[in-house]
């Protein structure tokens, strides 16, 4: 009985197997030779795969720096003539330390975490967070559709504008160590980064063409800024009020034509209207205030030589520029919210301005301008070396007051990096500043020694 | 007068109804697989010629404006071209590309891959935990692909399917013949030094043996030590050194120097437009320098 027992448990046993597999083993329709160990399914895809969990990385980039200047060059740089926030003015605004400031010595510019994954068959998603020593931003959050037709695609969410070329890469795709110069003071600190729609179609033609709309919030402080509802001082009302957005629209053009394997060439051109562009600046006794429209237009264009037979990117060209202008048309009306001259009595005859008295009302345009060439040489198998030559305010006018035309500022700077592997790279370069401050000439010198590692699994980047 | 506009339709409609399969191939090798299997209902574009390394290709608008034609991308596959080739997928904003649609086709998903399950580690280097995808110098999967992928453009074109299969058919057979040749050429070899894993699936079809590889980790360069290091394990030894065209020759030629081997600067792949007959000759130039003769 024991025994019978047993013996149908062994059965039970071995039979169970050739119960879920009537048919034996399956054998692969598509191996008649039984090369492959075990059937895969025909066109499957082979990935490292992340099991639902998006792809994630995170790059470190990190810095030694030095100037001559006793660490001010950021700050000489944001008070270029045309370009600082209350140019002109009399009395100088609070300009703090600004953003991308560095410490003499050593900085960790910011770490980056990036996530990205298929949300399901219609969408891709891509989420960026910036954490720059101090504070965690949002960069990108951005989700992408996947199955339009005919070449269309949209995105929408916090995103960086596809006008230019730089502008939309991050920090470490960047050949240099900083943002062009054109790109930080026309548009701001993190260039045109926005929340809104986009919408892009690739035409079917032999050659490439992309062309894109954007449709913004508006929150870019030199092309869009944007402060909403002011309260009333003393029952006067400012002219800065709410604007509902989008505030911000943009459209772009992208051609390639095709020269074949050893040379690629993309040249560009973008233009962008603001609907609202507000500014404020508190004076001792008065709020000057600007409210207009501003525009912008440029061209960009990159050309690579990527020679064939080529050991780790040795004999690789790689020749770069972008030009922008922007105008901004302003109507400025400012509102006095303490009697003037600062500190008397406003009962006193000699205060020629009560609270609530308007002033300066005038309209006019301010202009300005800004170009960037940079070239790029694989010296040896893992090294680059490039030079960049950037100019801004070759059209510098601004037109508060009676109006004025302020001198250009320019920037050379030589990089050299080494890239042991695609995840790692350390950078040495110099800078040499030529900046309009006030009229004066002020001159400074910059080192930089960059270390920026990638871990993870980051996606590839785009041309 | 009906007869007419029925004819004028027809004539309309047959470049339509006679129009190619628009394939785009990553690689010169893949554009040979789908010529191979698609013959005259194809029409191949290469992304990229055999004279660079495809790890370290960038997504260019020439390969956008080729995928957004496309009706089918044929790829190595396998994280081969993981580099490149999701950014342009996603640039030429082509939905039947998509990976999953039967426009996107991997060959190494086909066959089974030699080093799979190897740590996801990159102090060890540029690994690839799935496997190592450069699965095309090896004849007998390259047939596997084949048959793979007749079935996939029997999917996307039903009315040429007995052909697709046909052809992938006769790609198997003559690379089946072949290599029982090429084995028989090689047998007793005394095998070669490679500079990157990326001809370890010939080596293991031809069974000759894999002696060392000139980088110390996949995707880093040689180093003295590690050339030092080769020289002293492969002293007394027979072998070849091997490096593709755009790998550096110094650490191949310095070793074989050493050790009095001769060093051979390989392609891996087919020209452009290259044909089975192509393939043929480019595993021969493998077999000839291992033959010796």
């Amino acid at each position: 009985m024991k025994q019978l027992i047993l013996g149908g448990f062994t059965a039970a046993l071995f039979s169970a197997p050739v119960l879920a597999e009537p048919t034996g083993p399956q054998r692969d329709p598509l191996d008649p030779t039984n090369l492959r160990q075990t059937a895969r399914p025909i066109g499957g895809q082979v990935t490292s795969g992340t099991a639902f969990n998006p792809a994630m990385s995170v790059i470190v980039d990190g810095l030694y720096y030095t100037d001559n200047v006793h660490g001010e060059a950021f700050e000489i740089i944001e008070e270029a003539d045309g370009f600082a926030m209350g140019n002109g003015h009399e009395d100088d605004g609070d300009n703090g330390h600004g953003h991308g400031a560095l410490e003499r010595g050593f900085n960790l510019r910011e770490v980056e975490f990036a996530f990205s994954a298929t949300v399901d068959p219609y969408f891709d998603a891509f989420v960026m967070f910036v954490f720059d020593g101090d504070e965690i931003e949002l960069e990108e959050a951005v989700v992408t559709t996947r199955a339009l037709p005919a070449g269309l695609q949209a995105k929408f969410g916090k995103f960086l504008s596809d006008v230019g070329y730089t502008n939309k890469q991050h920090p470490h795709s960047w050949d240099f160590f900083d943002r062009p110069l054109v790109n930080e003071l026309l548009f701001g600190d993190h260039g045109l980064q926005e929340t809104g729609v986009q919408l892009t179609w690739l035409a079917p033609t032999d050659q490439y063409l992309r062309v894109g709309i954007e449709a913004l919030q508006g929150e870019t402080t030199g092309i869009a800024n944007h402060i909403g509802e002011t309260s009333p001082v003393n029952g006067t009302e400012r002219i800065l009020g709410d604007a509902s957005g989008p505030r911000l629209f943009t459209s772009f053009v992208k051609f390639a034509p095709d020269l074949g394997f050893d040379h690629a060439l993309q040249v560009g051109a973008s233009y962008g209207y603001a609907s609202s562009f507000q500014n404020t600046e508190e004076h001792s006794t008065r709020f000057e205030d600007h409210e207009g429209t501003a525009s912008f237009w440029g061209v960009d264009g990159v050309y690579k030589y990527t020679p064939g037979g080529s050991v780790g990117g040795r004999g690789a060209i790689k020749l770069q520029g972008e030009y922008f202008y922007r105008k901004r048309d302003i109507d400025r009306r400012d509102v006095y919210f303490a009697c003037h001259p600062a500190g008397i009595d406003c009962a006193d005859p000699a205060a020629v301005w009560q609270i609530g008295d308007i002033a300066n009302e005038q309209s006019f345009s301010e202009k300005q301008d800004g170009y960037y060439l940079q070239a790029l040489y694989g010296l040896a198998p893992r090294w680059n070396a490039g030079v960049r030559f950037e100019q801004v305010g070759l059209t510098n006018e601004t037109g508060r007051g009676s109006g004025e035309q302020w001198d250009d500022s320019k920037r050379y700077s030589a990089v050299l990096t080494f890239m042991p592997t695609e995840f790692s790279r350390l950078r040495l370069q110099y800078s040499r500043g030529d900046i309009a401050v006030d009229g004066e000439r002020e001159t400074f010198n910059q080192v930089f020694l960059q270390f920026q590692v990638s871990l993870g699994v980051h996606g590839a980047h785009t041309f | 007068m009906r007869r007419l506009l029925l004819m004028a339709c027809l004539l309309l409609a047959a470049p339509w109804a006679q129009a190619a399969l628009q394939v785009a191939a990553t690689t010169p090798n893949m554009g040979m697989l789908a010529r191979s299997v698609g013959g005259e209902h194809v029409n191949v574009v290469v992304l990229a010629p055999g004279d660079r390394d495809v790890h370290h290709l960038e997504a260019r608008p020439s390969m956008m404006v080729a995928l957004r034609r496309a009706d089918l991308l044929v790829a190595v596959g396998a994280e081969l071209e993981v580099g490149w080739l999701p950014a342009a997928i996603q640039g030429a904003a082509n939905p039947r590309l998509l990976p999953a649609r039967p426009g996107y086709f991997e060959a190494a998903g086909t066959v089974p891959l030699l080093d799979a399950g190897t740590p996801a580690d990159r102090a060890l280097g540029d690994v690839h935990p799935e496997g190592n995808p450069h699965i095309y110098l090896d004849p007998l999967r390259m047939a596997t692909a084949a048959e793979a992928l007749a079935e996939r453009l029997a999917e996307l074109d039903a009315a040429n399917a007995a052909a697709y299969r046909a052809r992938a058919q006769a790609f198997a057979e003559r690379m089946a013949q072949e290599t029982a040749a090429w084995q028989a050429r090689v047998e007793g070899a005394p095998g070669a030094l490679l500079y990157h894993k990326d001809a370890d699936y010939l080596m293991d079809r031809l069974g000759v043996p894999v002696l060392g590889y000139v980088e110390p980790l996949p995707g880093i360069p040689p180093t003295a030590r590690h050339i030092r290091q080769l020289v002293r394990d492969l002293e007394g030894r027979e072998g070849l050194a091997f490096h593709m065209l755009y790998e550096p020759a110094r650490g191949p030629e310095r070793v074989a120097r050493e050790l009095g081997w001769q060093a051979f600067r390989m392609q891996n792949n087919v020209p452009v437009d290259g044909t089975m007959e192509d393939y043929v000759a480019l595993i021969e130039s493998w077999v000839t320098r291992l033959e010796g003769r």
